[in-house]
């Protein structure tokens, strides 16, 4: 009977060490965010129309496995727009702006896309990179208001997300080459400018998937291996610490949001050059002065993967996994806006999961320790008998 | 002269509730909580108050009776709402801005998905006329007459009583004292007894108050009493914040800085009129942008000494001292 207690509570030792991992911590709040938002999703279903509510939620949760492609591909857009808001949360910035970021990328690779001659072979890596460079420059231009002019860089991405999509719809409204008036969209581009697909029938899934993974391979490495990373996250830590032990911090601020800016721009150049299902086609892109979802899909994203480019891999998926079951629950009736209201509630909850999650674990551990307490001296009597 | 009368009579509706809703994040920020939400706080308050106007206009009721009703609904909305950021923010400890975000990101899919629901629509469509021709007598004075009593919405006097109302509250109370206090230094404050996670929320639900009522006066002042979760409240609430900014936390700066923006908005959106801009024949889109380029202009100057509440944005926690 001892023997048993004793290795029970050897193995809550060992349960309490994965329990206290900063990592572990962060991976069940998420799961409780999640849960929380899905349970709040499933209420709204409810309310909205009893009798389907089940099936509804059924779709919502499963529908995206029937739908896999779609599901990598509308992933890979918001992969990169997490990636650009994580990697400057690393360092304590919030990268409100990704849209913005995103919707440059998006006009920088369409306009190389229609308007450069260049090599097939080449044509849409070009595409990609000037779509980074478009990125590139609208993170650059609030990393320098807060480094030099101590502008807080919310306000002034906010602000450039407004500018970028005005400016966007209108140098493509202006754009014969590009904008097809009657259809109110741009045209579509050429073959040479798409990106290569993966093959996968009746679904847009192409190569930027891939080269989106490798990247926030890459930002993992660079966050936890190099200089730069463990002067990013230091600066995160402690501003005032780092700039006392030498570290550069306006050189850091300007450089860390000009990749994030780059990851959001990928992300759009990665969303608009895909090849559409339709042979010969390619996504487009409506003017219709609303600022890009994708960039506030991307601080959901961030914030589930708590910041981690790999834990971003991950939540990009499942965010795009419950978008497409969002999609198809519309067979049953519902509309696809309750997905979005999903995430936000799970953005919500996730800012104070790690709370609520600290606290559940305090209850379970009292629980256990009482029910551990009150089994001790039971078995000391059976020994003293 | 004419042309100048006109800029001036669609500058106030468009000022007031970049006016009031600055001031709501002057309450929320001077009690040291960051107030990004208020760009939703504002589209819940233009939603409940034209939701409330959609099922009452085909009473007898008077139009501007409707407008003072829908306002109280509207206040009560955003005040509700704004609970939702303080539970997160002050009890819970939460990060503000993110949790913003997700207020911000919340409002307009849950007016898309109710709006697609039960109206088949992207948002509420009223058709009740808010608008006043000349406030009798008032209007017939030279030029001011002209300025502030003819072709207005009564939006604009409630405004600048809440505008004063609001400056007493915060300078000549014990309350406002006190909030301000919260925001500089809450441990000091709370050494001298004040509840510093009261005067948080007492600061999150005034701007909750004034964002509801800032978000309902911008439907029916500048969207003729309309509101869809598609354009929402088109970054009003964040202009706000750089209102706020631009007039440093203080009431009075605040109101001047929020007519130089809608003054700028104003002529974004009435190039036409305007014959010395019309015939520069630049594209209209320039002038939309006009108002975002301003505001980082203005950030650009006046940050360096931004007089920012020193304790804003931090959580308060009482075993830190």
């Amino acid at each position: 009977m001892q023997d048993k207690t004793v290795s029970s509570s050897k193995a809550f030792d060992n349960l309490k060490k994965v329990g206290k991992s900063k990592g572990f911590s962060a991976f069940t709040a998420a799961l409780l965010a999640i849960l929380l938002g899905l349970i709040f999703g499933y209420l709204i279903m409810r309310i909205a129309s009893p009798a389907n509510s089940f099936l509804g939620f059924q779709m919502l949760l499963i529908g995206g496995f029937k739908r896999i492609g779609d599901v990598f591909y509308f992933a890979t857009p918001i992969l990169m727009t997490g990636l650009a808001v994580g990697f400057a949360f690393k360092m304590g910035l919030f990268n409100i702006g990704a849209s913005g970021q995103y919707t440059m990328g998006m006009f920088f690779a369409l306009y190389v896309g229609f308007m450069w001659k260049l090599p097939d072979s080449i044509h849409w890596i070009v595409c990609i990179l000037a779509g980074m460079v478009g990125g590139m420059l609208w993170g650059l231009i609030p990393g320098i208001f807060k480094a030099f002019l101590n502008v807080n860089e919310v306000i002034t991405s906010i602000m450039f997300n407004y500018i970028g999509m005005y400016l966007v719809d209108m140098l493509i409204q202006g754009n014969a080459a590009m904008y097809i008036s009657s259809k109110t969209r741009t045209a579509y581009l050429p073959a040479s400018a798409q990106l290569p697909t993966l093959g996968i029938p009746h679904s847009s899934v192409n190569i930027s998937i891939i080269l989106a993974i490798t990247l926030a391979l890459i930002l993992f490495i660079v966050l936890n291996k190099t200089t730069f990373g463990y002067e990013l996250k230091a600066t995160g830590f402690n501003k005032f610490a780092s700039a006392y032990a030498g570290m550069n911090d306006k050189r850091n601020i300007i450089l860390t949001l000009v990749i994030a800016g780059a990851m959001a721009g990928l992300g759009g150049a990665f969303a608009i050059l895909a090849p559409s299902t339709i042979a010969g086609s390619s996504m487009t892109y409506e003017p219709v002065s609303v600022i890009a979802a994708n960039g506030f899909n991307g601080i959901a994203v961030a914030l589930l993967g708590n910041s981690n480019p790999i834990g971003i891999i991950f939540s990009a998926v499942f965010i795009s996994h419950i978008q497409r079951g969002g999609t198809l629950a519309s067979l049953y009736g519902y509309k696809p806006e309750i997905i979005d209201v999903v995430i936000a509630v799970i953005i919500y909850f996730s800012a104070f999961a790690m709370l609520m999650n600290s606290t559940v674990a305090n209850l379970i551990k009292k629980r256990y320790s009482k029910k551990q307490s009150a089994k001790l001296p039971s078995a000391d009597s059976k020994e003293g008998a | 002269m004419d042309t100048f009368y006109y800029l001036i009579q669609n500058t106030l509706p468009v000022a007031i509730p970049l006016l009031l809703v600055a001031l709501g994040g002057m309450f929320s920020e001077r009690s040291g909580v960051i107030n990004i939400a208020l760009e939703g706080i504002m589209l819940v308050g233009a939603f409940f108050g034209c939701l409330f106007v959609y099922f009452v206009q085909s009473t007898s009721l008077d139009a501007q009776g409707i407008l003072l009703l829908g306002m109280l609904v509207a206040a009560g909305a955003g005040f509700l709402y704004s609970l939702l950021l303080s539970l997160a923010a002050v009890t819970m400890k939460a990060d503000q801005t993110i949790t913003g975000t997700a207020l911000n990101m919340l409002i307009p899919a849950a007016i898309l998905l109710f709006s697609k629901m039960f109206f088949n629509s992207d948002g509420i469509t009223t058709n009740k006329n808010f608008y006043i021709k000349e406030v009798p007598l008032l209007s017939e004075v030279p030029v001011l007459g002209k300025l502030f009593f003819q072709n207005t919405y009564i939006t604009v006097y409630i405004g600048i009583f809440l505008l004063v109302l609001s400056a007493i509250v915060f300078y000549k109370t014990k309350f406002g004292l006190r909030l301000r206090a919260c925001g500089e230094h809450p441990h000091a404050a709370d050494s001298v007894g004040i509840n510093v996670y009261f005067m948080r929320y007492a600061g999150v639900s005034l701007s909750g108050i004034l964002g509801g009522i800032g978000g309902f006066f911008y439907a029916v002042g500048v969207m003729n009493g309309n509101t869809n979760g598609h354009t929402g409240v088109a970054g009003f609430g964040f202009l706000a914040l750089a209102v706020m900014i631009f007039g440093q936390w203080k009431p009075f700066k605040i109101l001047l800085a929020a007519l130089f923006f809608a003054f700028l908005r104003t002529v974004a959106y009435s190039i036409a009129l305007i014959p010395f801009l019309d015939a520069l024949n630049i594209n209209q889109t320039y002038y939309k942008m006009l108002p975002y380029l301003a505001t980082m202009v203005v950030l650009a100057f006046t940050s360096k000494k931004s007089r920012a509440p020193k304790a804003e944005g931090i959580p308060y926690d009482k075993g830190l001292r």
